[in-house]
């Protein structure tokens, strides 16, 4: 076992059981809007595959992302979320999930960034990235672990609990 | 290349994030009730990390008893103990009471104990085949164990956390 192996792992199970968390949910399921601060499911799952192709393919990478590439209008959101932090919590209660086509780019995101890790070499995982961000920079293998997979699960439990609210099962375990 | 390194950061990492999700949330922020079948936030830290004290003991440790059945059995703050592992904890959830300080010192006291055992880990430590608690499961090496099965379940509660901290118009995440 080396760091890629653990990574691919690490990733694939991340991927696996967001995508299980949100096995029916429905577009009704996706748009409800829970009282207080948080958000829908709905943006919550793009927030989480948006983040990933951009953390991945633009800020690691440097290769553009998919959602500004091949995937431009088919990534299953009514509007592009917003650069501008102040914008965000507005977008999350405005933003209209297609679950059928945000789950296919989904798919996309993921089979990028776990190709991406399992061609990279020992060179490439400990090149430092993330300059700007807390705790940074870092190795792209600890990027990868600690940002990127780790937004992945946090994201997953938010959406398990928001299911729960509406009297769904979670998490697929 | 190392994988220490990943598996250090790793932990540490969602220990960081569950605690200053947690912070100091009040007694009534704790035990409310959400509707659905979602569980209260002080059942969910309770579960996680009772659930790593176990898994740390039983699968690291190699069966040793978690300390929540030992020297912690009536320290950890909680009015009564987990459910057994495979049993639905749904009503347990809604009955159980938290005091929140006294189980932080449990909480921490649990964490530093698996960060220090990764601290004193060295590569083949990490590449020991252990069995997971979960019946089923095959065996896998250590730094597997701890990054798919123990760091998952850390952040996944945490998020449930933070979203029932937002229900309840409270700031979930510290970032």
């Amino acid at each position: 076992m080396d760091q890629r192996d653990l990574l691919l792992g690490v990733l694939k199970l991340s991927h696996d059981v967001l995508e299980g968390t949100m096995e029916g949910v429905t577009s009704q399921v996706a748009q409800w809007a829970p009282p207080g601060l948080a958000h829908p499911i709905g943006a919550t799952y793009l927030h989480i595959v948006m983040a990933e192709d951009s953390l991945v393919n633009g800020l690691v990478r440097g290769i553009g992302t998919l959602l500004e590439g091949s995937w431009a209008g088919r990534a299953g959101a009514s509007e592009p979320r917003p650069m501008d932090s102040s914008a965000y919590d507005g977008w999350t209660r405005r933003v209209q999930m297609d679950v059928v086509a945000a789950r296919a780019y989904g798919a996309a995101v993921y089979a990028t960034t776990e190709a991406y890790v399992r061609a990279a070499d020992p060179a490439e995982l400990d090149r430092l990235v993330a300059e700007g961000f807390p705790g940074g920079p870092m190795p792209v293998a600890a990027f990868v672990a600690n940002i990127v997979a780790t937004q992945v699960c946090h994201h997953t439990g938010e959406i398990s609990a928001l299911k729960g609210e509406q009297g769904l099962k979670g998490y697929p375990f | 290349m190392e994988v220490k390194p990943i598996v250090e950061a790793l932990i540490k990492r969602n220990h960081e994030v569950l605690e200053t999700t947690i912070a100091d949330s009040p007694a009534e922020v704790l035990h409310w009730v959400p509707p659905g079948i979602a569980h209260p936030i002080a059942a969910l830290y309770a579960h996680v990390v009772t659930g790593e004290d176990m898994m740390f003991h039983k699968v690291l440790m190699n069966g040793q008893s978690p300390l929540y059945e030992g020297e912690w059995a009536t320290k950890t703050g909680l009015s009564e103990n987990r459910e057994k592992p495979g049993v639905s904890w749904d009503q347990w959830a809604r009955r159980l009471r938290m005091d929140l300080a006294a189980f932080r010192e449990y909480a921490h006291l649990v964490q530093g104990k698996v960060e220090a055992y990764v601290a004193a880990a060295d590569e083949a430590e990490m590449a020991r085949m252990v069995t997971p608690h979960i019946p089923g499961r095959p065996p896998v090496p250590a730094a597997v164990f701890i990054t798919n099965i123990m760091c998952n379940h850390i952040a996944n509660h945490a998020g449930e956390i933070s979203t029932l901290k937002g229900l309840q118009g409270l700031k979930g995440y510290p970032f």
